[in-house]
């Protein structure tokens, strides 16, 4: 009788702790998935105009989009930089960004490695619906999948096989690059979707923020075609050493919501910043800042 | 009625005969050793095995237990920057091995368990001497700030620029008892400035509650743009058990070391045979329930 008691008090128990999840809507403008890509001919290399210059189209896709890095901060500065960015604490190496100290944060779509080292570093989750999807992405972009060999990967089943073997896996629902979709389309034009911050220290008045890390489009060296700046190449994620093949996965640096500066670059897109005063706001944090050169 | 209970369990915060408190023996718990002269590197004969008996500057200290147990004591010292890259090693009493378990062992391995009670141990920080918030030799402090956000919330600053191995290497890690501990500053940029260095007591040997350790620094090389840190064993600093030549109340219960220390530098074959000749120094022999 008395433990019953007991465990029902248990469920009234308020611990008053500061940290809360916060969620609502992260929106980009349609022209954050548009970028110039290269014309391909029919053997799907790069064509020039007169002048040399590579000729691009413009194209419009949600698979442009980025990782996508929200935080809770204490304000927005906007002075330092030539964009929003969160208030810094003290600058204490030259060159080096202060601290901003976030309160929590999170990301809509993450880095992922999808099997073949030849896609490091450039692939989030939900972005792509199956295999295909990624396949035509970066046909599309001017850098088609390869294998280890250096053959092209032409073939979704051949994709699926191969990341059944890397992974161990038996089904694509183990598969994190593939399946649902992060961003929708809205009637405007532009795209949203859902955030999911938990465990914030919630302190009223605070600031969310974030930005999209897009990927890079007609980067000066090919195999960088697709690579998202926040990933950390060379050193990130899991190494793998089979036979002849030595790297690392690839993996997101661990301190973006820190040093964001440090890692926005041009074609990232960027919020202004959303005071939120009550933990049961749902703030839609818009990322409507274009970064340029 | 009611002050009763509450006295009973008051009378379990008393700590004063604790057998895990240290023995206050006079030997002051904070002492500051000066500026050292940064060591020439073509003192260091050879890079993959270092030893050092130069006299250059290398300084043994002795830290003491506090009378209040909850302050925290250490030895500072100071050097300044040479514009080039400076290691700094500090070597607390006495020396660390584990003994062998495995049922095959023989000689060739450590056959006694170490005397962990001569072991001490104190931990490595350091930086700028202007970050420094402790008082040298009167009480240790750290190379923390506090900023303050716009919304009120304070957030630790980190200036600490020593960051040590632990044992085997861990990153970012001290070593345990007994166990040497070194850390690289690169000093570009910043010559002629002074740096303070903290070695922070984090216990004292259980034999005679006096930790007694060596302290030096040293140029080292830069290669590919990052310091490159000599290998520091347990030989590198002899007789670090010492007393302090500078303390007072020093004490003279280590005439041992010197020889045991000789031992495990030579090998675990030397040491068994020194253990088996003085089985109060080092540890228990391994037996059938060792392992």
């Amino acid at each position: 009788m008395l433990s019953a008691l007991l465990v029902i008090l248990g469920g009234c128990w308020q611990e008053n702790l500061p940290q809360v999840d916060i969620q609502g809507k992260v929106v980009l403008p349609r022209s954050a998935a548009t970028r110039d890509i290269p014309v391909l001919d029919a053997n799907g290399d790069l064509t020039y105009d007169v002048d040399g210059n590579v000729i691009t189209e413009e194209w419009t896709d949600p698979r442009l989009i980025g990782p996508v890095y929200l935080g809770a901060y204490s304000a927005i500065d906007t002075v330092s930089f030539d964009f929003p960015h969160p208030k810094m604490g003290p600058i204490i190496t030259a060159d080096v960004p202060g601290d901003t100290f976030p309160y929590g944060g999170t990301t809509v779509g993450r880095i992922d490695f999808a099997c073949y080292e030849a896609l490091r570093c450039k692939v989030s989750t939900g972005r792509f619906t199956d295999y295909a999807a990624i396949l035509e992405y970066f046909k599309k972009i001017g850098t088609p999948v390869v294998d280890y060999r250096g053959n092209t990967v032409d073939s979704a089943s051949t994709f699926q096989q191969y990341c059944y073997d890397y992974f161990y896996y038996t089904s694509d629902a183990e598969i994190s690059f593939i399946g649902d979709l992060d961003f929708t389309e809205r009637d405007d034009g532009d795209f949203e979707a859902e955030y999911y911050m938990a465990q914030v220290t919630f302190v009223p008045g605070m600031s969310l923020w974030g930005f999209m890390d897009a990927p890079d489009i007609l980067a000066t060296q090919p195999e960088e075609e697709g690579t998202f700046d926040t990933c950390y190449l060379e050193y990130g994620g899991r190494s793998v050493t089979d036979y002849d093949q030595s790297y690392y996965e690839g993996g997101p640096y661990n301190d973006i919501l820190n040093f964001p500066a440090t890692y926005v670059q041009e074609h990232d897109f960027v919020a202004e910043g959303v005071v939120i005063d009550s933990p049961d706001e749902t703030p839609e944090i818009v990322l409507s800042f274009e970064v340029e050169e | 009625m009611l002050s009763l209970p509450l006295l009973a369990l008051l009378l379990g915060c008393d700590t004063k005969d604790d057998p895990f408190r240290p023995e206050v023996t006079g030997v002051p718990h904070v002492t500051n050793l000066g500026e050292l002269a940064v060591t020439a590197a073509d003192t260091i004969e050879n890079e993959y095995d270092p030893s050092f008996s130069g006299n250059g500057s290398v300084l043994y200290t002795e830290l003491g237990a506090p009378e209040n147990p909850g302050v925290i004591g250490g030895a500072s010292f100071e050097f300044v920057g040479t514009g080039g890259c400076v290691q700094i090693v500090m070597d607390p009493e006495s020396v660390f091995w584990a003994m062998d378990m495995d049922p095959n062992a023989d000689e060739s391995d450590y056959l006694y368990e170490d005397n962990f009670q001569d072991d001490g141990d104190a931990d490595l920080l350091g930086g700028l001497s202007a970050y420094y918030t402790g008082s040298p030799g009167v009480e240790i402090g750290s190379f923390e700030a506090t900023y303050t956000d716009p919304m009120g919330v304070d957030h630790t600053l980190e200036f600490n620029e020593c960051e040590a191995s632990g044992y085997g290497g861990t990153p970012d890690a001290h070593p345990g008892r007994g166990y040497p501990e070194t850390c690289v500053i690169d000093t570009a940029e910043r010559v002629g400035v002074k740096f303070t260095i903290l070695a922070r007591t984090f216990s004292l040997p259980i034999d005679d509650s006096v930790l007694n350790l060596a302290v030096g620094v040293f140029e080292t090389d830069k290669r590919r743009g990052s310091c490159q840190a000599f290998t520091v064993d347990e030989c590198f600093f002899r007789d670090e058990a010492r007393s302090g030549e500078t303390a007072p109340g020093s004490t003279e219960d280590h005439a041992y070391f010197p020889a045991m220390e000789d031992a495990f530098c030579s090998g675990p074959r030397d040491l068994n045979r020194f253990c088996e000749e003085n089985p109060d120094i080092c540890g228990d022999p391994r037996s059938e329930y060792s392992y």
